[in-house]
């Protein structure tokens, strides 16, 4: 990996001196830079390419939040981290919007070590500069907006439940993502690894949610998309599917439950890149998915041509970048080719794959393109061809019973 | 508590009862609880009512009284009344007879007695003989309990808004606390991680060093030993080592002080202390408030404090006047950053505090650069619930609070010096020995 270059920006002297020596055994991976305030931070910036920046909430002239705001119409594809002692503060409510991750001080060393290891390992995997670019940037991603304006009312409503409200989450592709990249950052407080997004808006408190829905407008319905309507209900019908097979196939497997919610919420996003895509490159997009219609070829092969990487790479990088659990992020960007998955343990990448393809054949109106299929060589390799069947039918019987 | 009144009704009323035919007869050689009408009257009043002569005898007493002793008017005729009321053989400092046997007023104390039933307004009234000399004087004891009691109250209510406005504080401060800790672990963690990676390098860089010291030993020092010190030297980044250890190690130290010094602080500053006046160091107590305030203030401002050497102790309540600092200097802070805002340009606004003994008192000023106080809200500072701030950042109680704190309860003055667009000064007078 070629060197990566690293900012980070506090105006505690101290603590840029402590960073600089506590990472030093990185040096010869990352060329460190450090900058006492957001303006010297910018100049540094502007003069070389800056991969992963780091910086403090708040510092005196240009906090924290104005700083990432300004980096991200600069220099979109730069990962932008938050490293706060703050323990609740308006200005981290405004980096919501512009921080990918929030990191607490006192952050352990070996905790920020993986961090910036991620972030720069996701920074070279996603090569195309401008799907980077158009990633890092991501304002919002679209809702659905049946759920949209029904989640618009039911924050409103000073009836409702945190139960409610999750439940509706739930449904929703990009609020769930959003709600899983919040509760796992240190600065929500939730040191344990949550994968649920159901808990995660209990976590999070209906306060939180509501300033996200409608102060933050983290979420947004999908007016003068050029997405077609039928698309995007389409991927949240199949990305509902995958997720209940996934998590019912899990279950089959293993009485962990935190595996079935991680196979859960692997399979509702494991299309996420779809939605990245469709935000952000609407046009472009549609005419990929057109090409794949048309020639009958899997979507993703469609994609790469286009795109040089598929939906699966760009899930897993934005869910990467923003913090989610590691087992997220893999299932999302393995999904496709279970087999090349690098864990030895139990393969959730493997499980979505089969889900997901299971979906489509029992959906196949909802497939764009041809069904992805799965070698059943490779499904050998994660010890599942023979249980395919099972699943099979343990799929078919679920969808009769019908899906809620 | 006691109160010398002159009262001249009592005086005239004195007149009166001279001129009344009834009286004349009555000296002080009256005969104790005789029949007479006077007498009865006497008897049938609820308050307690003693006559008294010079040598603090009891000379007539009525029955409410007696009736407190449980014994009957007659035994306790003749009794000193220090020794029946306050079972006591020295005459009490508060007695209001002995004050009106000096200068010829009439006297009364507040006391608590329990064996006059509590809380009691003694008031001796001077008994005068027909010459006009003083003979004695007439004690008529009441009953303050309700008035103690609401007093009580008031004083109970008082401190526990005090208490609630002090919390408010704390819990506005937390955030700001907890960022003054988070940091400095920060670069204590950083420091330590590298110190413990440090170890690692040094100890190779030993053990290629024994392995020199071996093969000396063995004088077979050859050029490959030489080498591999050489490189283990190199490896280690030995001059690197040499000079970014300590200065880990010093930062390191730097960091737990700072943590040391506001958990400090914050303990002092929120552990109630005792809720009576006791003699308290006014300069230690700013240096607490102004380090647990530091996250306020550190963005905007720097703090100069002048504070005067040997300044003597003042008797106060140390809590209650911590808070008052507290609420000056966050107002302060608040006061420059509205000033200069997140203006990168603009220079840094400055808090300055000084104290001083001025006379029978500590002079204590608070200034800062910041926006200064409009005209013609002046007046109204110091009135509850008064603010400026935004809803939300203020509840207008931190100056009227700290007027009862300081006039009220510790008989100082506070005032505002001057104002303009350059500032705000503050003026805090205690008295050194108030009560």
């Amino acid at each position: 990996m070629p060197t990566k270059n690293l900012l980070f920006v506090d105006d505690e002297k101290m603590v840029l001196d402590g960073l600089r020596r506590a990472l030093r055994p990185m040096r010869k991976q990352i060329n460190f830079h450090f900058a006492l305030s957001g303006k010297d931070a910018l100049e540094i910036m502007d003069d070389r390419d800056i991969h992963v920046v780091i910086s403090d909430m708040r510092m005196p002239g240009m906090d924290g939040a104005a700083l990432l705001q300004e980096t991200k119409k600069r220099h979109p594809e730069t990962i932008r981290i938050v490293l706060t002692g703050q323990a609740d503060d308006d200005a981290t409510y405004r980096a919501v919007c512009v921080a990918h991750q929030f990191l607490m001080k006192p952050c352990e060393p070996s905790v920020l070590k993986t961090v910036i290891k991620r972030a720069c390992m996701l920074h070279e995997l996603m090569t195309h500069p401008m799907l980077k670019k158009a990633v890092s940037a991501l304002d919002s991603l679209l809702s659905l907006p049946s759920i949209y304006v029904q989640i618009q009312e039911k924050v409103n409503d000073p009836e409702s439940s945190v139960e409610d409200i999750g439940k509706l989450i739930e449904k929703d592709l990009g609020m769930s993502a959003k709600v899983l990249q919040l509760v796992n950052s240190a600065f929500f407080g939730h040191y344990k690894k949550i994968e649920c997004p159901s808990k995660a808006v209990h976590l999070l408190g209906l306060n939180v949610i509501k300033s996200l829905v409608l102060t933050l407008k983290v979420f947004s319905g999908y007016e003068g998309t050029e997405m077609p309507p039928l698309f995007l209900e389409k991927l949240w019908h199949h990305s509902f599917e995958t997720a209940i097979f996934a998590q019912k196939i899990t279950e089959t497997l293993t009485e962990d439950r935190e595996l079935s919610d991680s196979a859960f919420t692997s399979g509702l996003l494991h299309d996420l890149g779809k939605l990245v895509l469709a935000s952000n490159m609407p046009s472009k997009y549609q005419k990929t998915i057109q090409m794949a219609s048309k020639n009958k070829k899997e979507l993703r092969k469609a994609e790469f041509r286009v795109f040089e990487a598929s939906h699966a790479e760009i899930g897993g990088y934005l869910v990467g970048i923003w913090g989610l659990p590691g087992d997220v992020v893999e299932a999302l960007t393995f999904h496709h080719r279970p087999h090349q998955y690098p864990g030895k343990e139990f393969s959730i990448p493997a499980i979505i794959a089969c889900a997901d393809m299971i979906a489509h054949e029992l959906s196949p109106e909802e497939c764009i393109g041809a069904i992805p299929s799965i070698q059943e060589s490779n499904l050998k390799a994660i010890d599942a061809a023979d249980k395919l069947h099972e699943w099979r039918s343990l799929c078919t019987e679920i969808k009769e019973r019908g899906i809620e | 508590m006691e109160k010398i009144h002159f009262t001249k009704e009592l005086t005239d009323g004195r007149k009166c009862l001279e001129r009344c035919p009834e009286s004349e007869n009555h000296t002080i050689d009256v005969p104790p609880n005789s029949d007479s009408r006077l007498a009865n009257i006497l008897d049938s009043i609820p308050a307690f009512i003693a006559l008294i002569d010079k040598d603090h005898n009891i000379v007539h007493i009525n029955k409410s009284m007696a009736d407190a002793f449980g014994r009957p008017a007659k035994d306790l005729i003749g009794k000193k009344c220090f020794e029946l009321c306050h079972k006591d053989k020295k005459i009490p400092g508060s007695c209001p007879h002995r004050r009106v046997l000096m200068d010829g007023y009439s006297a009364i104390s507040e006391i608590f007695e329990e064996n006059l039933g509590g809380h009691v307004e003694v008031t001796a009234t001077p008994f005068y003989s027909t010459d006009g000399s003083i003979t004695g004087s007439v004690h008529v004891v009441k009953d303050i309990i309700r008035r103690k009691e609401a007093e009580r109250q008031r004083d109970k209510i008082v401190n526990q808004l005090l208490m609630a406005q002090k919390l408010e504080e704390v819990g506005r401060l937390a955030a700001g606390i907890a960022h003054e800790i988070n940091t400095p672990s920060q670069y204590v963690a950083s420091n330590l991680e590298f110190l413990s990676e440090s170890f690692e390098d040094v100890s190779n860089l030993f053990r290629a060093c024994e392995r020199l010291l071996n093969a000396s030993d063995k004088g077979k020092i050859d050029n490959q030993v030489v080498a591999m010190v050489l490189d283990a030297f190199e490896e280690a980044d030995w001059d690197y080592l040499h000079d970014e250890l300590p200065r880990a190690i010093s930062q390191a130290q730097e960091g737990i002080n700072r943590v040391t010094k506001i958990v400090r602080a914050m303990k002092e500053f929120s552990h109630p202390g005792p809720k009576e006046k006791s003699l308290q160091d006014l300069n230690q107590i700013i240096e607490t408030t102004v380090t647990i305030s530091k996250n306020e203030w550190k963005y905007c401002s720097d703090v100069h404090l002048e504070l005067q050497n040997n300044l003597p102790h003042v008797n106060c309540v140390g809590d209650q006047i911590g808070q008052v600092f507290l609420n000056m200097i966050v107002n302060a802070a608040h006061a420059i950053t509205e000033k200069i805002g997140k203006d990168l340009e603009k220079e840094r606004g400055g808090i300055f505090i000084s104290t001083a003994k001025k006379g029978e008192n500590v002079e204590i000023v608070i200034s800062d650069t910041g926006t200064g106080i409009p005209k013609d809200i002046t007046k109204s500072i110091f009135e509850a619930f008064f603010t400026t701030k935004k809803a939300g950042c203020g509840t207008g109680q931190g100056l009227a609070i700290a007027k009862e704190i300081i006039e009220q309860n510790h008989g100082g003055t506070i005032s505002l010096s001057s104002s303009s667009d350059e500032g705000t000064s503050f003026s805090i007078t205690i008295p050194i020995n108030q009560t």
